[in-house]
Order: structure tokens, then sequence, then C-alpha cells
């Protein structure tokens, strides 16, 4: 069972572990109210770091996020005495990575180029891997790194989440109406939305019997099938995620349900029903937000080590904002730190494109367990779109006679397909080509419904990144486009293909330095260590332009 | 006036149960926003985004009384 054998936390509250645990435990927080400025008209409340704490963490050489990476990495190693070697892995977790130099004539490495650097400059010679799927990228990059580690794909897994914020995001949320003007209220019936954070945290993971602290037991992604940017009201898709990471864990044994608790309308409320589905009202539960803000796809992996670190205390975190009870579900929320002496907890965690995760720890000597056999699933079925031509099953597409070239190929292939779907005019270029792609591929093959989604490419969601930027561009005008922003997150397509497909298995989007068949095995091997997944739609969607993509994707099944 | 009210919303968002304990529960974006400019119309108020928290909206009464107090604040 993968066990952890170091850590670090690097926020505004400070850049050690115990910094952070100590300021959450006073009730300390990082959150600020800060002014509207002419290139972003909008005042905000958010966790960032100070100019000072900027230049302390600057690697000369590196972007803002990289150097986050850099550092936290950097720390965590140090702490565990650890040198990577050919065995390590390194995976990181960003929603947005180095978005906010994008435009700006400042270096602006893509995601895929930015996991090569960072793990170039922290040492580790193997492939990269950055999970991209929005608000649950930590939890979701702790999940794929334990099922590597315990599937044997390498011996040591770094997981590095970390996310900078700028007025690309800034905007983008306030666009959506996300933002709380003053500090959050998790859970509270007073709660009026999120504040935005910075921040980065590492934990390493090994393989290893008979060592003692703490071991990431089980996790789980699910989708919820339902829309792309607000959460499920039945809570159906969180707590489907967090029944597959329990499994037979008797509730009673939980010190604690470290849950999202972002202080939205829709997220907490949704949570609190899938705590009550999940017959947990009685378990202790907290959320951070209130004093480090959402730190994106760093929140995961920052909020599962403050939460490891604080029962090593035997201490659950208060809840910074809560006082009243504002969700329908039963949660036992607390505003102030508790006692505890179990040391097992889940963590919850939920976002955009309908994805829900759920990681189960605890901290102790586990019983020996025989390692998990390496998954066996075939593939049955393939398609490749790209601006010269589709290919489905290595021929070119049947019934299908595109006129024209590049992207107008793809609507074309979209009209021939004859599904009526609305919402694939509203799009980007990015989603289209995938929504396609799956259509091509699931029309050769209608035998198949697919439980689960995995996708890569090397450059995150780029053209929905510039066209979102036009938007905020301070020469031509500030305004923020709420259905451009949430295609600036890449797992958007997987979102939209849950939705059209009822997938409510797991979906995720990854970004590698490259096609690199070997690390897309690798990751497709450690979707299957989920016993859920039966039928997965997988493989590579990128689009750097209307006459530069790739969709080469494949459809697999278990044996 | 909650009466009034309960027909107005009933008539826009039939599907919501007006007597829920967790009316924001029932509703969607779009179903808060359409709340927010029928009301704003019909009663002359301006109810902002800060009005949209789970204590105004938890039930009938309490969107009764949110509109209430704009109209004693005029």
């Amino acid at each position: 069972m993968a066990y952890v054998s170091a850590f670090s936390i690097i926020t505004p509250l400070g850049f050690t572990p115990g910094d952070n645990l100590r300021a959450v435990l006073e009730g300390r927080t990082a959150l600020r109210r800060h002014a509207a400025t002419d290139s972003l008209p909008v005042g905000y409340t958010a966790s960032l770091f100070s100019a000072e704490q900027t230049e302390a963490l600057a690697v000369d050489g590196y972007t803002r996020f990289e150097s986050l990476a850099i550092h936290s990495i950097n720390d965590a190693l140090r702490r565990g005495g650890i040198v990577p070697d050919d065995d390590t892995m390194l995976v990181l977790s960003s929603a947005k990575a180095n978005v906010e130099t994008l435009g700006t004539g400042l270096p602006c490495p893509t995601p895929g180029e930015s996991a090569r650097r960072i793990a170039r400059a922290v040492g580790v010679t193997t492939m990269p891997v950055m999970a991209s799927n929005a608000c649950i990228s930590g939890v979701s990059a702790l999940v794929t790194a334990m099922r590597l580690v315990d599937g044997g794909a390498c011996r040591r897994a770094i997981v590095c989440g970390a996310d900078v914020q700028s007025r690309f995001v800034i905007s983008g949320f306030h666009s959506l109406k996300a933002l709380s003007e003053s500090e959050c209220r998790p859970f509270d019936i007073e709660r009026l939305g999120l504040n935005l954070g910075e921040g980065a945290a590492t934990l390493i993971i090994e393989s290893g019997a008979g060592h003692q602290g703490w071991h990431l037991m089980r996790g789980a992604v699910r989708n919820d099938a339902h829309h792309i940017t607000n959460p499920s009201p039945s809570g159906e898709g969180c707590r489907r995620a967090i029944a597959a990471a329990m499994g037979d864990t008797p509730p009673d044994s939980l010190a604690m349900i470290n849950t999202h608790g972002t202080a939205t309308m829709y997220n907490d409320q949704m949570e609190s029903k899938a705590i009550s589905l999940s017959g947990l009202s009685q378990v202790p539960a907290n959320a951070l937000k209130g004093y480090l803000g959402h730190t994106m796809g760093a929140a995961g992996v920052i909020e599962t080590a403050l939460t490891m670190l604080a029962l090593e205390d035997g201490r659950i975190p208060g809840t910074r904002g809560y006082a009243e009870r504002g969700v329908s579900g039963r949660v036992d929320i607390s505003a102030d730190a508790r006692t505890t002496g179990k040391r097992t907890f889940l963590k919850v965690i939920s976002g955009f494109g309908g994805g829900n995760a759920a990681l189960l720890a605890f901290h102790g000597e586990p019983a020996a367990t025989e390692p998990p056999a390496r998954p066996r699933y075939a593939k049955v079925g393939s398609v490749r779109l790209t601006p010269g031509g589709a290919v489905v099953d290595g021929t070119p597409a049947q019934g299908a006679e595109p006129r024209a070239q590049g992207m107008q190929m793809i609507t074309d292939l979209y009209k021939s397909l004859g599904i009526d779907y609305p919402r694939y005019y509203k799009m980007d270029p990015m989603a289209r080509l995938g929504f396609v792609a799956t259509g091509l591929l699931l029309a050769a093959h209608p035998e198949y419904a697919p439980d689960a989604i995995l996708l890569c490419n090397s450059n995150g969601s780029l053209s929905a990144d510039l066209k979102y930027l036009q938007t905020i561009d301070p020469q031509t005008g500030f305004f923020p486009s709420p259905a451009h922003f949430v295609y600036t997150l890449p797992n958007i397509i997987t979102g939209e293909l849950a939705i059209q497909r009822h997938i409510t298995g797991e979906t995720a989007f990854y970004v590698l330095p490259s096609k690199d068949p070997a690390m897309m095995g690798a990751l497709l091997d450690a979707l299957y260590a989920d016993p859920a997944a039966g039928c997965a739609v997988a493989g590579w969607l990128q689009h750097a332009g209307d006459n530069d993509f790739e969709a080469d994707i494949a459809i697999y099944t278990r044996q | 006036m909650k009466e009034h009210i309960r027909t107005l919303l009933d008539e826009l968002l039939p599907y919501v149960d007006w007597d829920s304990d967790f009316l924001f529960s029932e509703l969607d974006s779009l179903g808060i926003t359409t709340v927010m400019m029928t009301l704003s119309q019909e009663y002359g108020v301006e109810l902002e985004a800060t009005d949209v928290t789970p204590r105004n909206f938890k039930t009938l009464d309490s969107i009764v009384a949110m509109v209430q107090s704009k109209l004693d604040a005029r």
C-alpha cells in the first residue's frame, strides 16, 4: 500500500507545513481584500502571495507557477532526504499553470512544456504528467499516483499541486458570479461564494510494506453527468465517489471528512447531501477555504497534507467563516478546532466538468496485502481526426464526405453523425473535436457504452485560453465571457461527453510534454485499477489551431 | 404578498416546490436569476448578487422577507 514519505506546503500563510498548520489552528487567514485596478476592474478577496513572498519564491529562468512548484517539490525532497531516481515519477496538478503570462510577451510555456521544465529542475528524469481536471485535479493526481505506485509503474511518485492567480482566472470566476466579495463562509447560511487562493503542496508517496505513517488506502473519481459547471443537486456523483473510496470502512473509524467546501451556494449544498446520503452525517467535517481560499489545482494536495498534519496532532481544524448551517444535508461542521484520537480521514472534492473525487487515508501500519494484478483490457476500436481527414478503425470514415478541411470538416462530420446536440455549437474547438471523434468511434461501435474517459494532450486548453483572453483585453474592452472561460479548463470536454453519453465513472484529463504512448498506457492502467472501469474512451486530444489538431482516441474494454 | 409572489413565481418556475424548507436546493442559477429579476420588476426594488444567500432563499417566507426589507429601506 502506498505510503507518504514526505510532504511540503507553501501558501501565503507560511512556507513550511508547521507554519501552515499553526496558522490554521490559530484561526488566521491569508484572505485579503484587493481593490480594482485598470487592468482588472473588479475588486475581490483572495489569498495571494505578497511581493516579498513572491520574490523569495522566484527561481531564475522559471515562471511564477514553475518556481512555486519547484520550491514545493524541493522542500519535500529535502524533508524526506530523497533524491529522485529513474524509478521516480512526477505527477503535477494544476488548473491553469502559466496562464497569467499568456499574451503578455513574457515566457508562457504550455502546461506540457512546463511539466518537463519542472521535472528537469528537480532532477526527475522520467516523463512527467500533469492532472488538469479543474478543481478536483489535486485529488485525482493523488489517486492516479497511488495507483501508479501500487500497480508497480514506479516505486515512488512525487505529487505536486500548484496554482497561482491572475486577472485571467479572477475575471473568469467573476464572470461566472462565483466569487464572494467578502471572506468566504463554507456551509454557512450567509455564504456568498468562493475566494481564490495561491499555493502549492507536495506529497511524496512510495511503495513498500511495514511502513508506519500515512497511507493512501483507496480513491475514486466519478462524474455527475449533469452539467459542465453546476454540481448535480442530487449529490449522487459525489456520493458514489465517497462509496468507492470508503469501501467497507466503518464510518465510525473516520476521524473526519475534509470537504471541498468552496462556500458557493451549490457546491456546499451538494456536498452536504452526498455526505448525508453516505451515512456520514455524524463524522466531524471541515472546510479550509476560509484560511487559504480556493487554490484550484493545488487544493486537493494542500488540504490533504494539512489534514494529515493536523490529525498527527490529534486536531480537527475548524471551519473559518462558518456560524450557522445553511445546507439541507446533515453535516457535522464546527467553526472551532476539535480533538480526536482517530487517524483515518476522507478527503472529498468536486469541480467543473462534473468531476467528484474522494480519497481515504490512514495513519499506522497496514496489514500486508498482495499487490493488485495488472488490469487486463483490450482496444476494440479507434478513430483519428486530423486536418487531413478522418480515419475510423484504420479506414476513412464511412458515411462522412467532408467537403472542407480543418475545423469546418469537423462540423461537417458532426452533421453527418445525425446527433441532435445543439450545445455542440457552443463548444470550443477542442471540445468539438473530442465530441465528433467520440461520436464517430461510438457510431462505428454501437455495442459499447463507455463508463470512463481518459484524455491527454500537451497544450491544455490553449485555443480556448486565447479566445477568452480577447474578452479581457484592456485595449479593446473588458467583457469577460463566462461561456468562453469554462472551456479554459481542458477537462470540460470530459464533462460534455459524460453528459451526452451518461458516463458516470472516472473522467480524467492529463497534460504530458508530448504524445507518449508508454505514459498514456500507464495512465490507462491506473484508470483500470478502478474496479468500476469497464469500457473506456481514451486517447490524445489536442487543438493548436484550426489547421493544427489531432484526435487519436480509442475504445477499450476490460477483459 | 406571499401568495402573490407564489403565484407569480409558480407561473414561471412550475416545477419548484415553493413549500420546501431548502428552496435554494430546488433552484439552479437560472431559477435564482428568474426570481431576482421577476421580484425586482414587480416591486420596484433592487435585488443584488449579495442578496443571493441561502438565508434569503431558504423558504418562500425568506424571499418575502427579503423583498419586504428592501421595500422598508426605500
